[in-house]
């Protein structure tokens, strides 16, 4: 092994994961110990290496981030349940079913889901994400929406008539979130959301938006059509029932 | 496979994929979401794993896939391996070094050609062998030792090129 090559090897070299047990690794150790030019090398190295790696450790924790993660959770998967538990399930699944029959239950509300769903996007938001495309011309963003296969959208008209910025794709529990915003008033945002109403099934077409306030940023969230529409902004829920299709 | 514990899991992880997101996207919201991305996958998907010390390149291995099509999708991508250029080696030298802060760290790390930024990011955040690094990127391990070797001298040349680091306190060598 000459001197390039063991540069070479060591470059790659990380203590931490356990490299020096490979054999590789060690026989370039051990050239670098018994040579002085290779053994200042590579102290400089080393130094420079954890110099850079302490850098990047440090990089701040952007804001929300483990929140987000945790909260979008799969329910975790159960184990081969006894036997008793699928009797006395079958017995609960019996009871709702004549309970939903005997009209004792009302639909479910979009509560749990449309919440994460606000929370999630409102501290996406949050984080002043660029936009994937600048414009100030709806139609502009409407034919870079459809240009990659992203949903169209139905702009509200009190919404569509500020100057919009611009737009991006983001994600909730797999599915594209169609982002668009908008400048209001003394440099305050309007941001769009739209997902399939895949994501958020709750949510049914005509029902009243369901509002809801995170940290200051209010958001009213609709189903239409297909789509689910939320806006968000800071601001009180006046404010922000101006620029809802019914307003 | 043993279920493994998503909480620990999100905690032992998120900052090394969120800072390995970061250098591939350059973004840090899109970052955020390749991450975020990146868990979810493993919530929908993780069982099908079968041997648990998997799950660290399981999940490196997931977000570079996810950046690769995210970036695919928009028609970006753009392979710059071709005609590399003729790096002269760098020397950084120890006061300089001392100087380093994460900001410039950062930007040199991100002005790196993506070939061989995201190697070198996965060498310093120390989570991943080579031979675990070759397997998240999907290379041949001498390639990872050669892109980490040259992106080296890329970002030590970056670093030397500099102004805020102190100009006398820089030596090029070669």
């Amino acid at each position: 092994m000459n001197a390039a090559e063991v540069r070479l090897i060591l470059q790659s070299f990380q203590p931490e994961v356990g490299d020096e047990n490979d054999p590789q690794f060690a026989e370039a150790l051990r050239a670098a110990a018994n040579d002085p030019a290779l053994a200042r090398w590579w102290s400089e190295e080393q130094a420079f290496d954890r110099a850079i790696a302490a850098q990047l450790a440090a990089l701040p924790e952007p804001f929300g981030l483990k929140t987000r993660i945790l909260a979008q959770q799969a329910a975790p998967a159960r184990r081969f349940p006894a036997r008793w538990i699928f009797g006395f399930a079958s017995a609960v699944a019996v009871l709702l079913l004549l309970a939903f029959g005997a009209g004792l239950f009302r639909p479910a509300p979009a509560t749990n889901l449309t919440a994460d769903y606000a929370r999630e996007m409102t501290s996406f938001i949050r984080l002043s994400p660029q936009l994937d495309m600048k414009s100030n011309d709806l139609g502009e963003i409407k034919t870079w929406l459809a240009k990659n296969n992203l949903q169209p959208l139905s702009v509200p008209d009190r919404l569509a008539a500020l100057q919009p910025l611009g737009c991006r794709v983001l994600s909730f529990r797999g599915q594209d979130v169609t982002l668009v915003c908008f400048a209001r008033e003394r440099n305050r945002l309007a941001h769009l959301f739209v997902v399939d109403r895949a994501a958020l099934p709750q949510m049914t077409p005509g029902g009243k938006p369901v509002f809801a306030n995170n940290h200051g940023w209010m958001t009213a969230t609709w189903a239409e059509g297909d789509r689910v529409y939320m806006i968000t902004m800071q601001g009180g829920r006046a404010a922000l029932e101006q620029y809802l299709p019914s307003a | 496979m043993a279920t493994l514990d998503f909480e620990k899991l999100v905690e032992d992880f998120y900052m090394p994929l969120y800072r390995f997101a970061l250098s591939l996207s350059r973004r840090e919201s899109d970052a955020a979401d390749l991450t975020q991305q990146t868990f979810f996958l493993w919530a929908s998907k993780g069982h099908q794993l079968r041997d648990a010390s998997k799950v660290k390149t399981w999940l490196f291995t997931s977000l570079y896939r996810e950046f690769l099509g995210r970036k695919r999708q928009q028609d970006r991508y753009v392979e710059a391996e071709n005609n590399p250029e003729a790096i002269a080696a760098q020397v950084v030298s120890a006061s300089v070094v001392d100087q380093l802060d994460g900001d410039i760290v950062q930007r040199a790390l991100l002005d790196l050609e993506e070939i061989y930024r995201a190697p070198l990011t996965l060498f310093y955040l120390r989570q991943l062998s080579y031979k675990e690094i070759a397997e998240t990127l999907e290379i041949p391990i001498g390639t990872v030792m050669s892109r980490i070797s040259r992106a080296k001298e890329q970002l030590r040349r970056a670093l030397a090129d500099d102004p805020r680091l102190t100009p006398n306190e820089k030596e090029t060598s070669r």
